[in-house]
């Protein structure tokens, strides 16, 4: 499946470079200039660094040659293929009551979306539109939390990104539905190079309002693809953002992201990372605490089995005092998996009364598999709370016996203390829907066949 | 005859813990087991279990005409083998209803009954509790989740009560309750009692055996039964503790 075309080492283009000059000339000649800047700062930052290699220290469990040697085709025009209308909603969460966001490769899809009875005030769109129509809200923010340089990929993204998505919920306005959004990637024609997408969000809360979303990350099964995008959320004063995201790529797949909220003063941010799917897959999860009195929630469930590699790196920066961040991540591996977590929780001087939880909890089930667990806690206040446990472990083998001890067979005790693991993070998603779904991802992944 | 133990040897670690246990209970019968810390009660109770940290080296033990140290825990457990956890585990993400109600129904399809809904193991549950005067809303929680220490105990009978074993071993189940809720526990326990089933207590305390009187007491030493009586023999240990017997049972293996 690898291609051997190498990306030369040489002082020549570098092949991506070359895409994004034929693209700057094309397809955005048109676009406004401070765009055009800011993808330029994007290729220029990714020309310099490349893929991530594992002698940096943020990468040093997650091996990304399999991308690097890999020869993708760059989709930041047109979606190569439509999917239709029937596929699209087999993705979707059934008896989830929700708006529906449909992006194919990246790209906005009207057709396939479903934004019937969105209240006045809240706009859902294509960011590609919103860049052209609504400046004012988008510069100045697009770029701006997850910026060039804070990693080549994320540099990828901004300078590739075609389209993407644009959320803006305006003042007090509470959204009781959530939105889905389905991110769908499609390979073009058998005998073209596997795709990348570079999905794009940018989503903002004015001040007291409310959103959820509810994204799911599916591509064509068995097929090898690569998806790398930015997530940038913007919470102001008093609002309240939820975002969960349930990352089921084709095991074949990369799948690489970068999500960072920023928070001012009693704002909230909610986030889900649910990672299922993809051979490899990278989550950067940021929450920027910038005001006094916010809270940041970070939950994560990621199983993994076969080769798979599951890595979150987080980060709860918190800049102002009397913020709480609370984060719990479990991981669940088996066969030859391989599970790593980095949750770095960084309290500024003036971040007095800080409260920062983190509990990281690893079930390996298999002696093949393994995890990488680091919390990493820069703490430079002196009147902080702050709490962080991280656990590596197999099954408790005194609760699988006193199951058995009731009468329950081995098999079925196992997979109750398993269901009871990722249960204490599934729990605290507030949407049935998926709650219900989860459970059949685990039960088909961990109950006997029989 | 439910359970006949004939010379059972078991060690753990590598360590031998249990050295020759004979004992038989029959139908009917209320079987006291005493004994000093560390004599091995709970090694036997957690071998006759089928816990498998625990290496059985000789004997031979019979269940109801079965082998039952070939058979699995839950097999024993379905075939009415019953034991109370003198530390009950407690079990975070496992609703204790769900439990309850998966174990009751997988002891019923072993006997090829058909398996409850919910609505009728809730009706059971109900009347189950009120013998031992359990806080309904502990059921809501995690099995053992939080429970104090009695609470614990209470639910471990509270299963009993709804598991209905032919043999029922309770581990110590006295230890750290309070006057009422050991009343709750031997009610339960003499409510349950029958011309079928058979009872092992092991007990530090006397007090208990005020409630749930048995048939026969044993002590055990080192891993070996030294003494068997009736009720009467605990009384007089209440009285005189374990020296003496102690005592006689090192002069005889001296003079064996
Ligand atoms: N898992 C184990 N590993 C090592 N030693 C053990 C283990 N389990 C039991 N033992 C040892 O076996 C001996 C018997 O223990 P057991 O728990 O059976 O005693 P007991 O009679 O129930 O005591 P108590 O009255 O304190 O409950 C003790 O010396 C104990 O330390
Ligand atoms: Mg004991």
């Amino acid at each position: 499946m690898m291609s051997t075309t190498l990306p030369t080492e040489s002082k020549e283009m570098h092949p991506y470079t070359e895409r994004f000059n034929q693209l700057e000339a094309s397809e955005w000649a048109l676009d406004p200039s401070w765009l055009n800047q800011l993808r330029r700062a994007g290729i220029a930052h990714f020309a310099e660094k490349g893929i991530p290699s594992i002698r940096e220290e943020e990468y040093r469990f997650t091996n990304l040659k399999p991308i690097e040697n890999q020869t993708f085709d760059f989709c930041c025009g047109a979606p190569v293929a439509d999917p239709g209308v029937s596929q699209v909603q087999g993705f979707c969460f059934d008896q989830l009551d929700a708006y529906r966001v449909v992006l194919v490769n990246g790209q906005f899809s009207k057709d396939l979306s479903d934004l019937s009875g969105l209240p006045e005030g809240c706009i859902v769109e294509s960011l590609n539109e919103a860049v052209r129509n609504r400046e004012d809200l988008v510069q100045g923010r697009l770029g701006t939390q997850v910026k060039v340089d804070q990693s080549s990929l994320a540099a990828l993204n901004t300078a590739f990104f075609g389209d993407g998505l644009f959320i803006h919920v305006k003042k007090n306005l509470i959204l009781e539905k959530p939105i889905q959004i389905i991110q769908l990637t499609a390979n073009g024609d058998e005998g073209s190079n596997p795709v990348a997408s570079h999905p794009r969000l940018l989503a903002i809360a004015e001040s007291g309002a409310s959103f959820s979303l509810v994204e799911r990350c599916v591509g064509d099964r068995d097929t090898a693809y690569w998806v790398n995008s930015v997530s940038e959320f913007f919470v102001a004063p008093n609002a309240s953002v939820e975002h969960l995201k349930v990352q089921e790529e084709s095991l074949q797949a990369y799948h690489t992201a970068a999500i960072q909220a920023y928070l001012e003063q009693d704002a909230r941010f909610t986030s889900h990372s649910m990672a299922v799917g993809a051979g490899i897959s990278r989550n950067d999860i940021h929450s920027i605490l910038d005001g006094k009195n916010s809270e940041a929630v970070l939950n994560g469930l990621y199983l993994g089995q076969k080769n798979q590699l599951v890595d979150h790196h987080t980060l709860m920066d918190h800049k102002q005092p009397n913020c709480n961040s609370h984060e719990y991540y479990h991981g669940i591996l088996t066969d030859d998996s391989r599970g790593v977590f980095n949750g770095k929780i960084y309290v500024h001087q003036i971040a007095q009364k800080t409260d920062a939880i983190q509990n990281s909890r690893n079930l390996v089930l298999s002696d093949r598999a393994t995890v990488n667990s680091k919390p990493q806690l820069e703490i430079f206040a002196d009147d902080v709370r702050c709490t962080h446990g991280a656990t590596i472990g197999q099954l408790d083998e005194d609760s699988v016996f006193y199951l058995r001890a009731r009468g329950i067979n081995e098999a079925r005790a196992r997979r109750m203390l398993i269901h009871a693991f990722a249960s204490d993070v599934v729990d605290r998603i507030p949407y049935q829907a998926v709650k219900d779904y989860l459970e059949n991802i685990l039960a088909d992944r961990f109950d006997p066949k029989d | 005859m439910l359970l006949e133990i004939k010379n059972l040897q078991a060690s753990v670690e590598g360590k031998q813990i249990l050295h020759g246990i004979n004992l038989t209970i029959n139908e009917g019968e209320i079987h006291a087991i005493m004994g000093p810390n560390g004599s091995g009660k709970s090694t036997l109770s957690q071998v006759l279990a089928g816990r498998d940290t625990y290496e059985v080296n000789a004997g031979e033990v019979n269940f109801l005409g079965k082998d039952l140290l070939d058979m699995e825990p839950e097999e024993r457990a379905c075939a009415g083998l019953f034991m109370a956890f003198q530390y009950p585990v407690e079990i975070p993400g496992v609703n204790s209803t769900y439990f309850l109600k998966a174990a009751y129904n997988e002891m019923r399809k072993s006997r090829g009954l058909p398996e409850v809904d919910a609505m009728d193991f809730l009706t059971l549950v109900k009347e189950k509790m009120k013998i031992m005067e359990l806080d309904q809303s502990l059921l809501n929680r995690a099995v053992n989740q939080g429970f104090s220490g009695g609470e614990k105990k209470k639910n471990e009978i509270f299963q009993m009560a709804v598991l209905e074993p032919k043999l029922a071993i309770l581990d110590e189940t006295d230890s750290g309750l309070d006057i009422d809720a050991l009343k709750n526990v031997s009610e339960g326990v003499n409510k349950l009692k029958s011309k079928e089933n058979g009872f092992l207590l092991i007990t530090h305390y006397q007090r208990l055996l005020d409630y749930i009187v048995p048939d026969f007491v044993h002590v055990l030493y080192k891993g070996k039964i030294v003494r068997s009586g009736t009720k009467e023999l605990a009384l007089e240990l209440e009285e005189r503790g374990y020296d003496w017997i102690i005592q006689e049972a090192s002069e005889k293996s001296v003079v064996a």
